[in-house]
């Protein structure tokens, strides 16, 4: 009784300190109105303007934060499509493992003489199966981090040149707009008091 | 027995090649030298980039972000406690072969994780310090203009 209470007590700090995430300290004040800036809040998060963009593991709504730069897209798509079809697979392998081995254990019980050995043999290749499945979906959800990083550097790195980007929620500079009428009475102007 | 012994190894050899791909994933984009601190990945590590280096995190990428003090205080002490997180977790690991119960392993592991996103979250804040100061921003000037 005592150990038992002393365990849910254990288990339930480990539980209150895991809930409580990591966070950022530090919000940075001088980052340009489109540039997407990470920061932590239990995992990682993508900001912009100080908007959050994407959030959590799956990085989702990333793809849509760097549209405006074509290859940055792809991999932000490539991130989110990874980190769904990882836990698909992983949830998948590990009810193939559970399932299986119920199964067997369940055809050995059944019959001892006739059911024994195809039982151990669904119970063991369905263990195998899953276990399979269920590291390519880790492998998968593995792969969506680094593609979520490579996209955002990607963007960051591309979107001042990029014309699809223009006005996608950068701020106007600070003083008068200098366009090509500006440009053009600035020039005159110098070509007078030249003369 | 040969004929038994192969699709065994062949699973194996499988099981293994899948963990070891799992292992191996970094970022593949090469961000631009323009004095900016980045956070890359480099198996399966995060790191941080800047002026064509790289550096993980367990390796003490502070002196990359030296222009900016504090930054580089946060990123060591990022590395600190991504290290302590990374000997927390082979403890508990250690403990589970041992055949430890899950009580005595499940507050480590936690406590191991905790400190590992902390770790996370300090190299971060020293990456987005870096870049907020106006003292890495000469720098990378200077070095742009002496090139």
């Amino acid at each position: 009784m005592k150990a038992a209470a002393r365990s849910a007590a254990l288990l339930l700090l480990a539980a209150s300190v895991s809930a409580c995430g990591a966070q950022s300290q530090f919000t940075r004040r001088n980052a340009r109105a489109s540039e997407i800036v990470w920061r932590v809040n239990g995992a990682l998060q993508a900001t912009k303007g100080g908007r959050v963009v994407a959030e959590g593991r799956s990085f989702s709504g990333l793809d849509e934060a760097v549209s405006c730069v074509p290859m940055a897209r792809e991999r932000a798509s490539a991130a989110h499509s990874s980190y769904v079809g990882g836990q698909i697979a992983t949830w998948s392998g590990f009810t193939v493992m559970i399932g299986g081995a119920g199964a067997g254990v369940g055809m050995m019980f059944a019959d001892r003489e006739k059911l024994l050995w195809p039982g151990a043999a669904v119970a063991i290749g369905s263990a195998v199966l899953g276990g399979i499945v269920a590291i390519v979906g880790a492998n998968l959800i593995a792969k969506s981090r680094p593609a979520a990083l490579d996209a955002v550097n990607m963007y960051n790195d591309h979107y001042a040149a990029t014309r699809a980007c223009r006005g996608f929620g950068e701020k106007r500079p600070l003083g008068p707009r200098v366009g090509k009428a500006s440009l053009r009475m600035r020039s005159s102007l110098v070509e007078r008091r030249a003369r | 027995m040969r004929l038994r012994r192969s699709p065994l190894l062949a699973s194996a050899a499988l099981l293994v090649g899948l963990t070891g791909a799992g292992c191996l994933h970094g970022t593949r984009y090469t961000p631009r030298r323009d004095g900016t601190a980045r956070l890359v990945m480099q198996v399966n590590k995060l790191a941080v980039y800047k002026d064509g280096e790289t550096i993980k995190l367990e390796d003490k990428p502070a002196r990359l972000l030296r222009c900016s003090r504090r930054a580089a205080a946060d990123t060591a002490r990022g590395a600190e406690l991504w290290a302590s997180g990374e000997r927390l977790a082979r403890v508990s690991a250690t403990l589970a072969a041992l055949g430890v119960g899950a009580p005595a392993i499940i507050p480590i592991a936690v406590i191991a994780q905790k400190r590992m996103d902390l770790g996370i979250a300090k190299l971060v804040d020293g990456i987005n310090r870096h870049n907020d100061a106006a003292s890495c921003a000469a720098a990378a000037t200077t070095r742009t203009v002496s090139r």
